[in-house]
């Protein structure tokens, strides 16, 4: 009685692993005849003993049909074979009711086969050629055919105490036929581990990175993993993005691999393994940002002499040496740690770095970096020279017409009467001159006045005519209709401009004309080199 | 509770295992509660291989028909020579005369049912007699091996081919004495042509039968095969012999196929007797449960080697095989009504075991290149692909 119980709570487990499996995998529930096979020591795939070929899930067999059982989903060199266990005497093709498989009473019907040491090749699991009858219910091959339902058919090895060592079989469910010969059944079709590994189970090995740097990714997968070939595996990916060789570090640099970016989680696992065996898991980080600026004590291989610029010249230029030619480096630039970008040598390693963001009179230190690493590459100091002072003239050009004209525009224009303006200062506003605009004629068109203006220019140094500033203003005149254009502030003016003043179709000024003025402002560049800069201010005035 | 159940496995799991291994011992008497198949000496290697189970060729092959297993009953008693006796295949069934060859296969499976002429159904009585003392053998043979095709035109009797075997020679020579020069009879003996045979078999002395040793100083037997053997009367045909030469040592028609051990040349003396090749590349490969060939030699025939390579890797010659001079196709004799869907006697076991379509068939040969199929046993026990096919007959 205790016995008995006992065995109804082992069936009852065993039917609780079934609804797990089906719940793991249920795509493969949905397309099967046969629920997951559980409990057989190997998976049992059944292929054509024609070309090897696997048989499909759902696949219908007869009962003399023959079928190949094998390890493997598919066998085309017919060489895939079960490895007998060790204490192994004997092995036969069984069917049996599904959880007894290793129960050799319990058996329906089973066949014989040869101990063949290397291993059972191919062992033929026609339902029809388990001739012998067993002990089970319904006993023999034929009564299970009546029968039908629910059954495992594989190979068991037997010990020389006729006990089962090992059972490798599948379900089948057996559709049940008065005549054997015409019973069918389908089996169920082993679902293959899979190399992916379960990111569920995400939990960052210590010591573990993976640096994407702009060319490469750095791995670290700790020094447990030393020499191992390993997969990387991206989260949400459905194959490996690549293989690596880890050194006795477990370090490796890998090209970039698409779908890794900062942030990514991935898992390193041995090469090949299915189920996946996980080495590492990392997110994926940037390469780190220097924070201290190399010094001559912390770095001195990488230190190199970088030229004192020119005065108000805004680049320097960082000899980074014949083995750095033709790469890309990043920049940094201190005291603070700035990012100056990328940047990429020339063919004698000489990087020209763009550092007009810094300011002049002291000194700066700027070092590339590795983009994949952060190393220090090369890295030097330097002072920018600072310009003084510096005075600009703006000469324009007027044109004008009978009954409509634009007049009285001055020819030049001292933006720096009083002193010469500073680097990054701006100058007080200077008046443009009365202008007058005639607008006399029948049609009542309406007009536009519009600006332009060229860079600044002094020798061979510019400034940007995006200096110059001009906020227009009436003066006296017919006013009626006349709408003033946004001003234009100096250090951000954008030229030309459309409208410094209007009138609407409609309106004139009569004879006696406007009279309109603007007020000019000069910004001085942060890095404008002194010097007079001329520039031409153009108005023009346009019938609409 | 407990204990009686495994006593009552144990009891079952005995029985079972004696009745397998009923197939594999001949000596031990068994029956079979299967099929049953008995007739040439030709394939009984290979079809009792597929009968009790091998591995011959790296995989479990046994062939079953419809859950029942098939028993395989020698030509002769394993390793006695000219050991005939009797037999019986059946649980309470009779015991008679071991059948010892085709023909006798034949006979032995259509008295099983009923004879022809019942068979045909042109009479009412069946003939169940066989053998010494007209045994009633009804259901006792279920199928037979033939290595030939009978002249009896009909359809009661279907022949599938099971395969291609090649009809030969092999000799042996004696111990050199006096003038004898062994060297030179041997090279005359290995090589042949089908005049030459025709002219052995047909010498009534035996300076006509020796000619082509002239100068040797050895003398020429010819042996004969035990009448019933689908081999000699192949070979005899083959070479033209009707009337066979006074000079033929006929062993009293009891000399079994195949084995190498019933040359046994005298001084000075050369023996040779018709075989099998499919059954000596069998033998020499190791597939055969007996290698009966020490000392014998197989002779070429008209320039043609039966086989190439060395054993246990012996390869048939395809040219040879298939010639039709010395190819022939052996067969698996079934009832033709018990193949016949449809008919009242159909049998699905029988239908399986002779379905050539199917690669756990006795007479498969299809594209398959599994080591599991019963093609793959049967090369490995000499056999080729038949170039004859199903042909039906009456005896």
């Amino acid at each position: 009685m205790n016995s008995k119980l006992a065995k109804r709570g082992l069936i009852g487990l065993g039917a609780a692993v079934l609804s797990v499996s089906l719940a793991v995998v249920p795509a493969f529930s949905a397309s099967a005849a046969v629920v997951p096979t559980v409990g057989s020591a190997h998976p049992v795939y059944l292929v054509s003993d024609i070309d090897g070929s696997g048989f499909a899930a759902g696949t219908v067999k007869g009962w003399n049909d023959s079928v190949l059982a094998d390890p493997q989903a598919s066998d085309p060199t017919f060489s895939n074979s079960f490895a007998v266990p060790s204490g192994a005497t004997a092995v036969r093709t069984f069917i049996s009711p599904r959880g007894q498989e290793s129960t050799v009473s319990a058996w329906n019907a089973y066949g014989a086969l040869g101990l063949t040491p290397g291993g059972i090749l191919l062992p033929n699991l026609m339902p029809s050629a388990n001739t012998n009858a067993g002990l089970g219910t319904p006993s023999g091959s034929g009564a299970v055919a009546n029968a039908g339902g629910d059954y495992s058919l594989g190979i068991a090895f037997l010990n020389s105490s006729n006990q089962v060592i090992e059972a490798d079989f599948t379900f089948i469910t057996v559709t049940a036929n008065a005549n054997a010969n015409l019973a069918t059944w389908t089996f169920d079709v082993p679902v293959p581990a899979t190399p992916k590994p379960n990111f569920a189970s995400y939990s960052a090995t210590s010591g573990a990175s993976a640096v994407v740097g702009a060319t490469a990714v750095q791995f670290a997968a700790t020094a447990a993993n030393a020499n191992k070939s390993v997969d990387v595996w991206l989260e949400g990916a459905s194959a490996k993005a690549a293989t690596l060789s880890l050194d006795a570090s477990g370090n490796a640099i890998y090209s970039s691999i698409t779908g890794l970016a900062v942030g990514t989680r991935l898992a390193l696992t041995d090469a090949g393994s299915a189920p996946a065996v996980v080495d590492a898991w990392i997110t994926a980080t940037a390469v780190p940002a220097p924070t201290t600026a190399p010094n001559a004590t912390t770095n001195p291989s990488t230190q190199v002499t970088i030229p004192t610029p020119a005065s108000g010249v805004t680049t320097v230029t960082v000899p980074a040496g014949a083995a750095n030619a033709n790469k890309t480096f990043s920049v940094y630039a201190w005291s603070t740690p700035t990012s100056l970008g990328q940047v990429t040598t020339d063919a004698s390693g000489n990087a020209t770095v763009d550092v007009s963001s810094l300011a002049p009179g002291v000194q700066h230190t700027v070092a590339l970096t590795d983009p994949n690493s952060g190393a220090y590459v090369a890295w030097g100091t330097f002072t920018l020279t600072s310009p003084t002072a510096g005075s600009s003239t703006v000469t324009a050009n007027v044109t004008s017409s009978g009954k409509f004209a634009l007049e009285g525009l001055a020819s030049s224009i001292n933006l720096t009467p009083a002193a010469a303006v500073s680097r990054g200062a701006t100058t007080a506003a200077v008046p443009l001159g009365q202008i007058k605009v005639t607008d006399d004629r029948d049609s009542l068109l309406g007009w536009t006045l519009k600006a332009d203006a060229s860079d600044f220019t002094s020798g061979t140094n510019t400034i940007s005519k995006s200096a110059l500033g001009i906020s227009p203003s009436i003066v006296s005149g017919v006013s009626d209709g006349i709408v003033l254009g946004t001003a234009q502030v100096a250090g951000a003016a954008a030229y030309p401009v459309a409208t410094l003043a209007q009138a609407g179709a409609g309106y004139g000024t009569l004879a006696v004309g406007t009279l309109l003025n603007a007020d000019l402002t000069f910004k001085a560049p942060n890095n404008a080199v002194s010097g007079t800069y001329t520039s031409t201010l153009t108005l023009t005035l346009a019938s609409k | 509770m407990k204990l009686k159940k495994i006593a009552a496995f144990g009891a079952a799991f005995g029985v079972a295992i004696a009745g397998f291994g009923a197939a594999t011992a001949a000596h031990a008497d068994p029956v079979s509660d299967g099929y049953s198949i008995v007739g040439s000496d030709t394939l009984q290697d290979a079809v009792a291989a597929l009968a009790n189970g091998t591995t011959i060729t790296g995989t479990s092959v046994k062939v079953s028909g419809a859950g029942r297993a098939l028993a395989s009953w020698d030509a002769f008693t394993l390793g006695v020579t000219g050991g005939v006796g009797s037999i019986q295949t059946k649980p309470y069934g009779p015991v008679f005369d071991r059948p010892n060859g085709s023909g006798a296969g034949r006979s032995a499976l259509l008295a099983s049912n009923g004879g022809t002429a019942y068979m045909s159904g042109s009479t009412g009585t069946p003939a169940f007699s066989y053998g010494t003392g007209s045994v009633n053998v009804s259901g006792q043979v279920d199928l037979a091996r033939s290595s030939s095709v009978s002249g009896t035109a009909g359809t009661l009797l279907t022949y599938v081919p099971f395969g291609q075997d090649a009809i030969g020679y092999m000799f042996k020579v004696g111990t050199a004495s006096g003038s004898g020069n062994a060297a030179a009879a041997t090279a005359a003996i290995q090589a042949l042509t089908k005049a030459q045979l025709t002219a052995i078999y047909s010498a009534n002395n035996s300076t006509d039968a020796s000619a082509v040793l002239s100068g040797s100083g050895y003398t020429l037997t010819p042996v004969g095969l035990q009448s019933s053997s689908g081999t000699w009367t192949t070979f005899l045909s083959k070479i033209g012999v009707s009337t066979l030469g006074s000079a033929v040592d006929t062993r009293s028609n009891t000399a079994p196929e195949n084995d190498g051990r019933v040359l046994t040349p005298g001084t000075n003396e050369v023996q040779i007797i018709p075989l099998s090749i499919a059954n000596y590349v069998g033998q020499l490969n190791g597939a055969a449960r007996i290698n009966t060939m020490s000392g014998v030699s197989v002779g070429s025939i008209d320039g043609n080697v039966p086989f190439t390579g060395t054993a246990p890797s012996l390869v048939p010659n395809t040219t040879y095989y298939n010639s039709s001079d010395w190819g022939r196709t052996v067969y698996i004799v079934v009832p033709t009504a018990k193949i016949t869907s449809g008919n009242g006697l159909f049998d699905q076991g029988l239908y399986n075991l002779t379905d050539s379509t199917s690669t756990s068939s006795l007479t498969y040969w299809g594209a398959s290149g599994s080591p599991s199929t019963t093609k793959a046993v049967k090369a490995k026990f000499g056999f080729g692909a038949p170039t004859g096919t199903a042909t039906t007959r009456n005896g």
